[in-house]
């Protein structure tokens, strides 16, 4: 006799995606002609990490999100969670100082509440290029996006660039990074003044920059704008720096920028960017240079990496055909 | 065009007011009857919905303004919206309240909490260090201490005046509440000029005041 289990799935599956695989498989195809042109070494990366392994690099570690159990060592062993820090790892364990270059196409497993129609397993692509630092691989990362993109078929694309280094100056500048974090995620107007009137020894210009900063976003004349009023080295490099960037772009159209983008990782040093379509409620790429990641491993070693997030593309996809049907 | 959640009840009808001061057209939303959806002169749709379905609304993109309480925001475990503006209404706090004898109490047991915030209140309570045990109640709070199932409450205190009446006193005041704009963040790229010409007439409008 086969009881109710045999036909219902877990609230944490996703269930069986029939409809959708042709369509997964034609974008992982589109993705890997690229991550090959590139010559990226495609690599498969363990289901099963050691909880360590992320709480090293992640301070502010969710770990209720982490699918764990209790490993044949008696260690706390974790889904895989995300692929930039096993591959970090791995470049580690090479010893080697020559540019590293990998693709990965996988799942990561992240527990959320029931019943909030949220995925706990998402389906990821990407790329780390590793020891290539500076313009060059933020170009090289940047040039293969905008080839992707096209591919993708997506009308109205917008890719968003923000600076860590600008966003960690402004942190260090008024000596409460929590506080700011919390105040332009939210880009909040409200708080950002409550924050300035606490703050009230902080000099003028700061202020009217603070002030501004959750709505500093839009075209490059927002940059070009900010670079004429402000007198902190470190500030204008991180400006001129994305304006660099811009600048050596293929394709500018629907380039947009966000000053107020906080890094999503704690380890992201200067670029960082985003992908939206009006079809998805969250981005479907998102990337950033994170030079610090591997002083985590006792290495100084520059890196660049980007994720493209399968699920949300296949939903805008079909969300876009379904409007414009 | 813009799509707006707004929660039922009391926010509903601050919200109203607001966008009547400002000059929005709100009589379609005041002669709404039965209707979920409603459409306005200024090319604005509105839907009106209990608070924590205006933060799942957001999250799945639905709607591209919420307009909803700091203390469903706080309970709520999806944070990734943008928190625009204070609208600076519905003002009012969170508190822990418990009959006067709760001050120099000692508890050789965990002390017991009735709420409809555990969020709050575990934040709370683990920011005191303290282990409590936490009771969620749906209806009325105050209930907890009443028939004697909890040793206080963390509840929204407005006039204080139910504490009053069943003898109950604040203890201590948690966090302030009021009123927020909050907008789904990919809405807030694709529709920035008008999510802010909204918030920039909303926020004229309480600097007056």
């Amino acid at each position: 006799m086969l009881d109710e289990y045999s036909f219902l799935i877990p609230e944490e599956s996703n269930g069986v995606i029939i409809q959708n695989v042709k369509e997964l498989r034609g974008v992982e195809t589109k993705l890997r002609e690229v991550f090959n042109k590139y010559e990226f070494n495609e690599t498969l990366i363990p289901l099963f990490e050691y909880v360590e392994l992320y709480k090293r690099v992640y301070t502010n570690f969710d770990e209720e999100k982490i699918y764990k159990y209790i490993g044949q060592d008696g260690k706390v062993i974790a889904l895989r969670w995300d692929f930039t820090i096993p591959l970090a790892r791995h470049y580690f364990s090479q010893h080697t100082e020559e540019i590293g270059r990998y693709s990965y196409f996988g799942k990561v497993y992240r527990q959320e509440k029931s019943y909030k129609g949220r995925n706990n397993e998402s389906y990821q692509a990407g790329i780390e290029l590793i020891n290539n630092p500076g313009i060059n691989g933020d170009m090289e990362c940047l040039n293969m996006l905008q080839e992707i993109l096209p591919k993708l078929e997506l009308k109205n694309l917008k890719v968003e660039l923000g600076s860590a280094k600008f966003f960690n100056r402004i942190c260090e500048l008024t000596g409460n990074k929590q506080k700011l974090i919390e105040t332009l995620n939210k880009k909040s107007i409200s708080q950002m003044e409550d924050f300035v009137k606490e703050n009230n020894d902080l000099n003028d210009n700061l202020k009217l920059l603070l002030l501004k900063l959750p709505r500093l976003s839009g075209s490059l004349k927002v940059i070009d704008e900010l670079l004429e009023n402000i007198d902190d080295e470190i500030i204008k490099d991180s400006l001129i720096e994305l304006k660099n960037i811009y600048d050596k772009l293929k394709n500018k159209e629907n380039v947009i920028f966000d000053l107020s983008m906080c890094p999503s990782m704690e380890y992201y040093t200067s670029l960082m960017f985003k992908v939206y379509s009006p079809y998805s409620p969250e981005a479907i790429v998102s990337g950033g240079r994170y030079d610090s990641l591997y002083k985590n491993f006792k290495k100084d070693v520059s890196a660049i990496g980007m994720g493209f997030y399968l699920n949300n593309i296949l939903k805008a996809i079909e969300k876009e055909g379904e409007i414009n049907d | 065009m813009i799509r707006i959640a707004i929660t039922k009840g009391r926010i509903e009808k601050d919200m109203c007011k607001l966008m009547r001061a400002c000059g929005f057209d709100v009589e379609p939303i005041e002669n709404k009857g039965r209707e979920l959806l409603i459409k306005t002169k200024d090319d604005i749709e509105v839907i009106f919905a209990k608070a924590n379905d205006v933060v799942t609304f957001i999250e799945h993109g639905i709607v591209d303004i919420g307009i909803v309480g700091k203390d469903t925001l706080e309970e709520s475990d999806f944070t990734d919206y943008n928190e625009l503006l204070d609208l600076n209404v519905g003002k009012c706090y969170f508190a822990l309240a418990a009959y006067p004898e709760y001050r120099n109490k000692s508890f050789k047991r965990r002390k017991k909490i009735a709420t409809k915030y555990p969020t709050v209140a575990k934040k709370y309570f683990s920011k005191l260090q303290e282990n409590v045990e936490i009771i969620k109640i749906e209806g009325s709070v105050e209930l907890g201490p009443v028939i004697g199932l909890t040793d206080a409450i963390i509840d929204i205190v407005e006039t204080g005046s139910t504490l009053k009446a069943n003898g109950l006193e604040i203890i201590e005041k948690v966090s302030d509440i009021s009123t927020r704009l909050i907008a789904n963040k990919v809405s807030l790229k694709y529709k920035s000029e008008e999510i802010y010409n909204l918030v920039d007439k909303f926020y004229d409008k309480i600097k007056k005041e």
